[in-house]
């Protein structure tokens, strides 16, 4: 080997990363060639320098100071309007008193035929426009939609991978299914469809676990306009869910819907049975512990059990994770807000439907005027006969006027 | 990643200050050291760790699970001091406080404690003095002990490319600190 090459396998062979052959050679040419021990023996000295230094205790006060800071930050809650948030307070509140009254389901049906006809009231919130027109809009909002859509698919992946491992205790179900749904709706009133779902959520039992609302801008007609577009994600009681659904489906119209369910019952049992396995293994370890004699095989036993209790407090902390996720199902929500009057205005508004309507238009106007013509003419016969009356008596007299004067004349 | 960490990342994505403070606990004093390493100096260290935890908890929402969670803060604290360092020498205020390691290393017996702290002393200037890229290979690989894997996921380049630079920053490393270690070698003999 020559000695630049050991030069360069040097650091290497510190941090023991050369496989068998080069490791041998090197040390062969270390224990040959004085300059390369030398240059070695520097480089260790320095590493080991480097590596034996102690850590530095963190400042006093460091976790206080950051605890302060990080409670001053404003968290980036993405355009977290203030109405939403005393939106869901209010909605608490009403869980908070009304909760276990009976009238559930009437309650929400009110409330959403209320939405509707509040919607058909409501005007446009004036916001500075940016938008050029309602395509591009209508545009952004699609691309949106499908944007959080593909987003929550791959939470929901992520979320499917996270969950290793848990434990179920609860003995009457037999099955164990975390239940996922998303729904994409057009809703007339945005807030108000918000403000139901945020009730129907805490009513049931559950939370809103995110909320997203954007504005968006656009000019139609000159006027400057807003719609809103909002994400959703709720966490309700499995149990529920399938009602919830039906019932927030039945706000607006529904553009696109999911419904998705995980079995996990296979890996909960094997998950189960790990951690029974471990905790027999750890009444075991400390029955070893009461005969153990010398520090040695104590101290041994420690770390065994040490081990083995880890792994089932991991087991056991995943248990409430998992059980969460099947308690309570996850709901991601997209609403979209339509404005009625809008609707109207771009709905016939192509060349066809136009001549349609002109010629509707013609027909109707020529209708209609044979129609007053009639009633006219009828309307004026009493008249006619009158006029038609005086005016021959008045022919007449004058002919035989006429008459006379000729005779008396000759 | 195991599934406590997972369960305290989901709970500080929802913004749960306490389940954050549980989350980074273990890696605080780590982070803090590798800021104090690169920033040499106690005082911008304890500023730009927090720095870098709090922009950990602002952008906790888009940390994707698939990667370790402590390459990840490690990244980011790595980062921050980077940057932080490169607006220093743009402004040229550096003041590099040499006394910051005495109390950080190890004493030894009282009779060389002195010699190697000197030598100490002067290994960390001399890493102080090297390149910005050297340096926190040589930080995060010999002072703080990180794989080369960890090491390339946390600078987000290819594990040649860290093990070229350790080898790299280590030559020089060694031909600056040549003389002055000989020295203290023979004085020692």
């Amino acid at each position: 080997m020559k000695c630049d090459t050991a030069m360069n396998l040097m650091s290497a062979y510190i941090d023991k990363d050369l496989n068998e052959i080069d490791r041998l050679e090197f040390e062969k040419h270390i224990s040959e060639c004085s300059k390369c021990k030398e240059e070695y023996d520097i480089l260790v000295d320095i590493v080991s320098h480097c590596n034996t230094c102690l850590e530095s205790e963190l400042p006093d006060g460091f976790s206080e100071e950051l605890h302060l800071k990080l409670q001053n930050i404003k968290r980036p809650v993405r355009r977290f309007n203030i109405k939403w948030v005393a939106g869901i307070v209010a909605a608490f509140l009403v869980v908070a008193i009304g909760f276990g009254s009976g009238a559930f389901n009437n309650s929400i049906m009110d409330q959403s035929v209320k939405t509707e006809e509040i919607a058909n009231e409501s005007q446009v919130a004036s916001m500075p426009a940016s938008a050029p027109d309602i395509a591009y809009a209508n545009g952004a909002s699609k691309d949106q939609m499908k944007v959080t859509f593909s987003e929550n698919r791959a939470g929901q992946e992520g979320f499917g991978g996270a969950m290793g491992m848990t434990m179920e205790k609860s003995k009457l179900s037999n099955r164990k299914v975390i239940k996922n749904g998303y729904l994409s709706l057009e809703v007339s009133d945005f807030d108000l469809a918000l403000n139901e779902i945020t009730r129907i959520t805490s009513e049931s039992g559950g939370f809103v676990e995110n909320s997203q609302v954007d504005n968006i801008n656009y000019t139609m007609d000159g006027q400057n306009k807003s719609r809103k577009n909002g994400n959703i994600t709720i966490r309700i009681p499995a149990n529920g869910f399938e009602g919830i659904f039906e019932t927030i489906k039945s706000m607006g119209d529904v553009k696109n819907e999911n419904k998705s369910g995980e079995d996990i019952t296979r890996e909960y049992r094997d998950i189960e049975t790990r951690a029974e396995n471990l905790k027999v293994q750890e009444s075991s370890l400390r029955e070893l512990m009461t005969k153990a004699k010398t520090v040695d095989e104590i101290l041994r036993i420690e770390t065994e059990l040490n081990r083995v209790r880890t792994d089932i407090d991991i087991m056991t902390g995943g248990l409430r994770r998992w059980d969460d996720l099947v308690d309570l199902s996850t709901l991601n929500i997209n609403l979209i807000e339509v404005k009625k009057e809008d609707l109207k205005k771009i709905s016939v508004d192509n060349v066809w439907g136009k001549a349609y309507r002109g010629f509707i238009n013609a027909i109707n106007n020529v209708i209609g005027f044979i129609e007053a013509s009639f009633v006219f003419f009828v309307t004026a016969i009493p008249y006619i006969i009158i006029i038609g009356l005086i005016g021959f008596i008045a022919f007449k007299v004058i002919k035989k006027n006429k008459k006379g004067g000729k005779i008396n004349a000759s | 990643m195991n599934e406590i960490e997972s369960l305290l990342i989901k709970k500080s994505k929802v913004g749960d200050i306490e389940s954050f403070e549980r989350l980074i606990e273990s890696y605080q004093k780590r982070a803090y050291n590798i800021a104090l390493r690169i920033m040499c100096n106690e005082e911008d260290a304890k500023d730009m760790a927090q720095e870098a935890f709090i922009r950990i908890y602002k952008s906790i929402k888009d940390f994707k699970e698939q990667s370790s969670f402590s390459t990840w803060l490690y990244r980011i604290v790595t980062n921050v001091c980077l940057d932080e360092m490169r607006r220093k020498k743009k402004i040229k205020t550096e003041t590099i406080d040499t006394n910051y390691d005495e109390a950080s290393c190890d004493k030894g017996t009282p009779e060389n404690v002195y010699e190697i702290n000197e030598k100490r002393q002067q290994i960390m200037k001399a890493i102080n003095e090297l390149n910005e890229d050297y340096k926190t290979v040589i930080i995060l690989r010999d002072i703080q002990g990180f794989s080369y894997e960890e090491i390339s996921n946390i600078l987000d380049c290819s594990i040649g490319t860290v093990k070229s630079r350790i080898n790299r920053g280590r030559n020089i490393l060694k031909d600056k600190l040549s003389i002055m270690l000989e020295l203290t070698n023979k004085k020692s003999v």
